[in-house]
């Protein structure tokens, strides 16, 4: 048997896509949440609101 | 809501310990408090977990299992990262908990934190000495049986729990650096075994019909699966509770809880495909063989996998897990019970400190007694399946706390990460994690039962005691005088007074709708007391001359009309003090004043913007109101939710004999216009005022703020509705109310209905 064999039924490959997208769901939040970290601590203490519009801000450009 | 201003006098645990002299040390980097929570996380329960999650879901259900629980435990994550990134103290939960829902929650959150750390710790005390001892029986260095075994079993539980709790005494940084090299080690063991799997499948990818059936029980036994391998994830409790240790906390803490959830991921789904490959002609399906062997599924498939030294691995593995999370459980819920005794919600003495060592040795002593004592008599597995319960619990006040704090007071803290998508990932987070806990009592039904006694018994200790010496926290909000209206009226008017001199110009205006109401109108007035920083509230009375001042002058003005009430309060935020009282008291209109200052970062001000934002009844906000008459009245009309209220504070304030209200629309070219005369046939019989009183007026300009401003020029009052748009779209986008309520040079009221459900929304978050 091999990988293409084994992607024969709906449920490996729908187990397979799910897991994937969690996989994937995980690393891309927590490099996003990473982004985020970095961006507020490039200015020191930064209020709620600013941080807000800065993010805002960022994701328009 | 605390009615007594004194902290110390009535306080005597506090006057014998009037001030902690020490602070914990902090000296914890990045990776130790990421490896502190990986180690949390990769505890003996992952290992029992494979086996019988092989058992339910079948082979690719225990993948797709950690996959999935990754995702819902990283919304959580986030949540406890961005309030630890605000409130970086010992605590974690309890520290939320105090801050969005007062003592009470926050006492059950660590006094449940307090139980499931110490009882998670009792269950990797005695998961290391089965193992150890298991070891030691099949080298022959051990020979005792029966009950004998039993004790020696019991003696290395207690014994590896009292080598940790010292390890915990010598100081944070020991514990790190401890916690990091049995994580590593462990956390090197595992990807090792799962590069080992991986290889395995590519050099033989016959073992990948291993695979089929992927869910043999059916798409339905995932849940139940989640449901007990999901504590799995909880190491980014312990993270939390390392705000007051380590290093820059507002930015490593929520990196340590997001990076310890991606290891743990990648970690947990790599060896439990590891263990599906493992397995070869054992003469049934992998998964059964697995299966069948229940708890002890992972070890012997990993022996399948690497027969020469599998089952030595796995030991090692697990002794390592085990002691890496009976560590972190053990600094856990030491620093939740010094949390507890810090505030005195506890015995004061919880929170005493090592003079050298800065640890909190009190607390660490009775955590670990009951660790010990729970390893020792109780029967560890059941009760740490209460554990996972509270676990549970906690998640889901975390992610309640950190929608409430967002939402009420998000003005005060200093952030340090916020999630991005909120509030998608907490609510997710509390939709699944219901689901699971249900899904739980399939797995323990005696959960049910050890959890709610545990909490039963919280509250007990809290009213019996925790509610009579809790230190108040700068977050609360502290009535300092107070004389209330016994009863509500038909209709109540809150005023905010700040000071005396404008206290007078409200009182005018207040008196104006209390005569449109009728007699049954009554009034209350709140003023806030600004305490110089770093002062305690017990010198809050000296500051209060001012307030009493304005009281007076607005009760002289209305008392011999109305039923009149006062307070005066203290709160660290004026606008959360203001919105907190007009809810408490269901006040039906709250009337504040604005002097036209502005901060930089809002749209009119620090105090009204929030309110505006948040106040869950009808606002009006008074600027330079001071005439007595009002015979030129605008009201600029758009037709939003505020249009109503708009013409009634107007038919109000106008004079009806004499004067008019005109009720203007700017439309830009091109654009429909609003039908003012529709909208006042309907609206004026409300109102108690003439048809005649209201003259509509139509402009069509491109610059329609202009055209606002020339118009108020020529007015002697303007009525305005404040915008619906968020208070952080406002300043990215700009608002034409608050910025005419800015530029008018005239009197101007802006005002903003009551919207039934937001604000029956509001009043729950």
């Amino acid at each position: 048997m091999n990988i293409w064999e084994l992607l024969t039924t709906f449920d490996i490959l729908l187990g397979i896509v799910l897991t994937a997208i969690s996989l994937c769901a995980v690393v891309f939040l927590t490099m996003w949440s990473r982004s985020i970290i970095e961006r507020i601590h490039a200015r020191p203490q930064s209020s709620h609101r600013e941080i807000q519009k800065e993010i805002i801000n960022g994701n328009k450009s | 809501m605390e009615t007594n201003p004194e902290r110390d006098p009535e306080n005597p645990s506090e006057a014998e310990h009037p001030k902690i002299a020490t602070e914990l040390s902090r000296n914890l980097t990045l990776l130790q408090v990421t490896m502190m929570g990986v180690g949390m996380m990769i505890g003996a329960g992952v290992f029992l977990g494979v086996g019988n999650a092989v058992r339910i879901a079948g082979p690719g259900g225990v993948i797709l299992t950690f996959a999935l629980n990754a995702v819902i435990a990283l919304f959580t994550a986030m949540s406890y990262a961005e309030l630890s990134s605000a409130v970086p103290r010992a605590g974690g939960a309890y520290n939320f908990a105090r801050i969005a829902f007062g003592k009470g929650t926050s006492f059950l959150a660590g006094w449940m934190e307090w139980f499931a750390s110490s009882v998670a710790g009792s269950l990797y005390a005695v998961t290391f000495a089965l193992y150890t001892v298991h070891y030691f029986t099949q080298l022959g260095i051990i020979q005792a049986t029966g009950f004998k075994l039993v004790l020696v079993e019991k003696g290395v539980a207690i014994l590896i729990a009292s080598f940790f709790v010292y390890i915990n005494y010598r100081g944070a940084s020991e514990t790190g650096t401890m916690g990091a090299i049995f994580t590593l080690g462990q956390t090197v063991t595992l990807a090792f075994i799962a590069l080992v799997g991986i290889g395995t499948a590519i050099s033989d990818p016959a073992r990948l019909a291993n695979f089929q059936p992927f869910l043999p029980n059916g798409w339905d036994k995932l849940l139940i699966t989640m449901g007990f391998t999901y504590v799995a994830f909880e190491g980014f409790e312990v993270i939390a509770q390392a705000g007051d240790e380590t290093i820059e906390p507002r930015r490593n803490l929520p990196k340590a809880m997001m990076y310890s959830i991606v290891i743990v991921m990648f970690t947990y789904v790599g060896v439990a495909f590891a263990s599906i490959v493992g397995v070869k002609d054992v003469g049934q399906p992998a998964w059964i063989w697995i299966g069948n062997y229940g708890g002890k599924g992972f070890g012997e498939a990993i022996s399948r996998l690497i027969p020469s030294y599998g089952s030595v691995l796995v030991t090692i593995t697990v002794i390592c897990a085990s002691t890496s999370a009976l560590n972190a459980t053990i600094y856990s819920a030491t620093r939740a019970s010094y949390a507890l005794g810090r505030d005195r919600m506890l015995p004061a003495v919880l929170s005493r400190l090592h003079p050298k060592r800065r640890t909190p040795y009190m607390a660490l002593l009775s955590t670990g007694g009951l660790v010990i004592v729970v390893a020792a008599f109780l029967p560890t597995i059941d009760v740490a399946s209460s554990a996972s319960m509270m676990f549970l619990f906690l998640f889901f006040l975390v992610n309640l706390c950190v929608i409430r704090i967002r939402r009420q007071m998000a003005d005060e803290m200093t952030y340090g990460f916020v999630m991005p998508l909120f509030p998608i990932p907490p609510i997710a987070a509390i939709l699944i994690q219901a689901v699971l806990a249900v899904y739980l009592v399939h797995m323990s039904p005696i959960a049910w039962v050890v959890g709610p006694m545990w909490v039963l018994s919280g509250l007990i200790i809290y009213h019996l005691y925790s509610k009579h010496r809790a230190i108040r926290t700068e977050d609360e909000i502290v009535v300092i005088r107070e004389e209330p209206i016994p009863s509500k009226g038909e209709y109540r008017i809150l005023i905010s007074v700040a000071n005396p001199a404008n206290a007078i110009a409200l009182a005018m205006n207040c008196y104006r709708f209390c005569q449109a109401k009728g007699a049954s109108t009554e009034v209350e007035v709140i003023n806030m007391v600004n305490i110089p920083p770093l002062l305690p509230l017990s010198e809050a009375s000296k500051y209060t001359q001012a307030g009493e001042e304005a009281i007076t002058q607005a009760m002289l003005y209305l008392a011999p009309r109305y039923a009149f009430g006062s307070t005066i309060r203290y709160c660290r935020n004026f606008a959360r003090c203001i919105i907190s009282a007009a809810a408490e008291r269901k006040a039906d209109l709250l009337i504040m004043g604005w002097q036209g200052h502005r901060r930089q970062g809002f749209s009119l001000g620090s105090t009204v913007d929030p309110v505006l934002e948040r106040a869950t009844c009808n606002i009006a906000v008074f600027k330079d109101c001071r005439q007595h008459k009002y015979m030129n009245v605008l009201v600029p009309y758009a037709g939003g939710p505020n249009a109503t209220f708009s013409l009634e504070t107007a038919s109000i304030m106008v004079d009806k004999d004499e004067g008019r209200v005109v009720v203007l629309h700017v439309a830009s070219p091109g654009k429909p216009t609003q039908d003012i005369d529709a909208f006042l046939d309907e609206t004026v019989p409300q109102l108690n005022a003439s048809r005649s009183l209201f003259e509509p007026k139509y402009v069509i300009a491109r610059d329609r703020f202009k055209i606002l401003l020339e118009e108020a020029e020529q007015h002697d009052l303007v009525v305005i509705g404040a915008t619906r748009d968020p208070v952080f779209r406002q300043r990215v986008m700009g608002s034409l109310p608050e910025e005419l309520a800015r530029n008018c040079k005239k009197p101007l009221i802006m005002v903003k209905a009551k919207h039934p459900i937001k604000s029956f929304i509001k009043r729950w978050m």
